[in-house]
């Protein structure tokens, strides 16, 4: 055995590459400018929200009519305020902690869900595949803002119910991407290793299918944050989102556009700030999926 | 016979359901495996070798698979057996290692993280216990840097490396039968004889029997004290490995053998035996290598030839010795 172990030992050059694949991954993000400056703007709005009640005086209900359309940059308020006078960039502020909230838990709701029913229909196949598939199915043939609008009103006006309606929509995404990784996953060597050493079906699941379905989980999640980030916005615009005065942006822009050409700026910044948001979530994600893609690796 | 088998497989046949009606990928395959063997499966892809292994290990989907006949380990028929009375025995009582190591561990977890969980399976072992275990069984199969390799990923690793790996997970639980797919394949010619060297090794101070799956008659030379030759699902030959490369009787084995490249011919052009293996839809009606053979009369294009006894433990299924065993015919 000794000298058997001596051979390989000579034998065997060692590779010096020791990185962990997430560190790896990230030292190709970090090259990636678009993906840095997504990144950015996310983390911009991300503090904007962390540090609202340090950043304004102002509260961001506070109707103040004597102050009532003014401009940006005058009388201190450096956006300017809106119908009723109250201060658009703590308004905007605010905005950015319901936006991040709700595209965040929307998401992760979504791919909790989407992922567990993804990976009993990838895994188990036969009629529970069937079902779960033809759900999805389903719910992907309605236009998805459609099919919120009809959540949230079966579950009545509310930012809360507009973040389940959005969670639910997105289901089927998530779902169907991890199914199709399970699929192509289950036919892997080391599963079927796995179950040669006596593992258990659940153990298989979610030691081994489902950290290797995260990739995809977490470049979708991504993108799709944006996507429930407008969403949320077009039901608050719709008036079946947050009602006011909570500071969602979508319901400012549906409160101020009858405003758009006394006082533009009561539209044009949380607009602007809804078209940021998505856009860093875009980029970051785009550069995630490049920089998590094992077959760009090479 | 009364001796004592690790395991016995009786008339296994593994069907699979398909739109073209029932394929029978093995078809009424027995063999035994004894304590302490290296019993080799030789047969070209497609002559139902691995459905053979995973018949064994349970691993058939069904549907579309189909496993009847018995497979006896330890005086229990395990096609009969619960999943969780399977899950019982594979990995502790019987392990397999693949054909490609490139793919048979999870990348995401590091090597460590896979023994461990491998151990600690089929164990009562704490985490720290497991990890001195996996550790121990790295090195007996000659890994160097035990304790680093732990903490890799299975990229980092060569194919080699990797096929150690997975010999070290089978072999931690010490199981009392290792079932190889073609664990060499995939590898460099030279790795192929350490691996090779490896095995024998730990066959030998484990006393584990190995069931080698392979289509390379070099290897099995090498390793195996008895063979089965395989073709379209059926035992062609069977017998000890001096016996079948000595005096092969089967015109496939004679053919396989011929094929193999040896030192002291010089020829142009190696042999081959012409056409390929039926496929399973398409099975001929008398004996299955009837079309491909040079030998073949009339009787093996109708009739399905019985493995016929020649000598002791060399078994035959060809009409041409008939003759040499009429007297011990076994299993029409």
């Amino acid at each position: 055995m000794s000298q058997l172990q001596h051979k390989v030992e000579t034998t065997f050059a060692t590779i010096p590459k020791k990185e962990s694949l997430w560190l790896d991954a990230w030292k190709r993000l970090r090259r990636r400018k678009l993906a840095m400056l997504g990144g950015g703007i996310v983390l911009f709005f991300i503090i904007l929200a962390v540090l609202a009640p340090v950043l304004t005086p102002y509260p961001y209900d506070g109707a103040e009519l004597s102050q009532r359309f003014i401009k940006p940059m005058e009388e201190g308020h450096w956006l300017g305020t809106d119908d009723l006078g109250r201060d658009l960039f703590t308004r905007i502020v605010y905005g950015a902690q319901i936006s991040l909230r709700v595209g965040f838990l929307a998401v992760v709701g979504s791919i909790i869900v989407g992922t567990y029913l993804g990976l009993v229909a990838g895994y188990y196949g036969k009629w529970i595949d069937m079902i779960i598939s033809r759900v999805f199915d389903i719910m992907l043939a309605f236009p998805s803002i459609l099919l919120a609008i009809a959540i949230v009103t079966i579950l009545g006006r509310s930012l809360t119910n507009a973040l389940i309606a959005i969670a639910i929509i997105n289901v089927p995404t998530y779902g169907r991407l991890v199914r199709s990784k399970v699929l192509s996953l289950k036919e892997e060597e080391f599963i079927m290793a796995a179950k040669a050493i006596g593992m258990k079906n659940w153990r298989i699941i979610y030691h081994h299918l489902l950290p290797n379905s995260m990739t995809p989980i977490i470049v979708q999640g991504t993108l799709g944050i944006a996507t429930a980030i407008i969403e949320t916005a077009a039901l608050g615009f719709l008036g079946l989102g947050a009602v006011p005065p909570t500071p969602e942006w979508g319901t400012m822009l549906a409160d101020s556009k009858d405003y758009i050409q006394l006082a533009p700026w009561t539209v044009i910044f949380p607009g602007l700030s809804i078209m940021l948001v998505v856009l860093g979530f875009n980029l970051l994600g785009d550069g995630l999926r490049d920089a998590l893609d094992p077959k760009m690796k090479q | 016979m009364a001796e004592n088998f690790v395991l016995e497989v009786k008339n296994l046949k593994t069907y699979f359901h398909s739109d073209n009606g029932l394929l029978p990928a093995v078809d009424d395959v027995s063999f035994q495996l004894k304590p302490g063997e290296t019993l080799g499966i030789v047969g070209e892809s497609g002559s139902g070798k691995s459905v053979t292994s995973l018949s064994i290990m349970g691993l058939i989907p069904k549907p579309p698979g189909e496993v009847r006949g018995s497979i006896i380990y330890k005086g229990q028929d395990i096609v009969q057996a619960s999943e969780k009375k399977l899950r019982e025995i594979r990995g502790n009582e019987i392990a397999m290692i693949f054909q490609e190591p490139m793919t048979s561990l999870n990348p995401v977890f590091t090597i460590g993280n896979q023994m461990i969980e491998a151990i600690r399976l089929h164990t009562s072992l704490s985490k720290k216990e497991a990890h001195h275990k996996g550790i121990e069984m790295l090195k007996l199969v000659g890994i160097p840097r035990a304790e680093e390799i732990m903490g890799e990923y299975p990229h980092q690793l060569s194919g080699g490396m990797r096929q150690r790996v997975m010999i070290a997970m089978a072999m931690s639980l010490n199981p009392s039968i290792l079932i190889a797919d073609e664990p060499t394949t995939a590898l460099d010619v030279t790795i192929q004889a350490q691996i090779l060297d490896l095995m024998r090794n730990l066959k030998k101070d484990y006393n584990t029997s190995i069931l080698l799956i392979t289509h390379d008659l070099g290897v099995v030379a090498e390793m195996c004290q008895r063979v089965v030759v395989m073709y379209g699902g059926k035992v062609v030959e069977e017998g000890d490995v001096r016996t079948i490369f000595k005096e092969p009787k089967h015109p496939y084995t004679i053919g396989l053998i011929k094929s193999t490249p040896k030192i002291k011919e010089n020829l142009e052009r190696l042999y081959s035996i012409p056409g390929n293996v039926p496929s399973l839809n398409n099975m001929p009606k008398g004996c299955t290598f009837a079309p491909r053979c040079e030998q073949a009369t009339e009787i093996c294009r109708n009739q399905v030839p019985p493995l016929f006894s020649i000598t002791g433990e060399h078994k035959s299924r060809c009409w041409l010795n008939e003759k040499d065993a009429l007297d011990n015919r076994e299993g029409a």
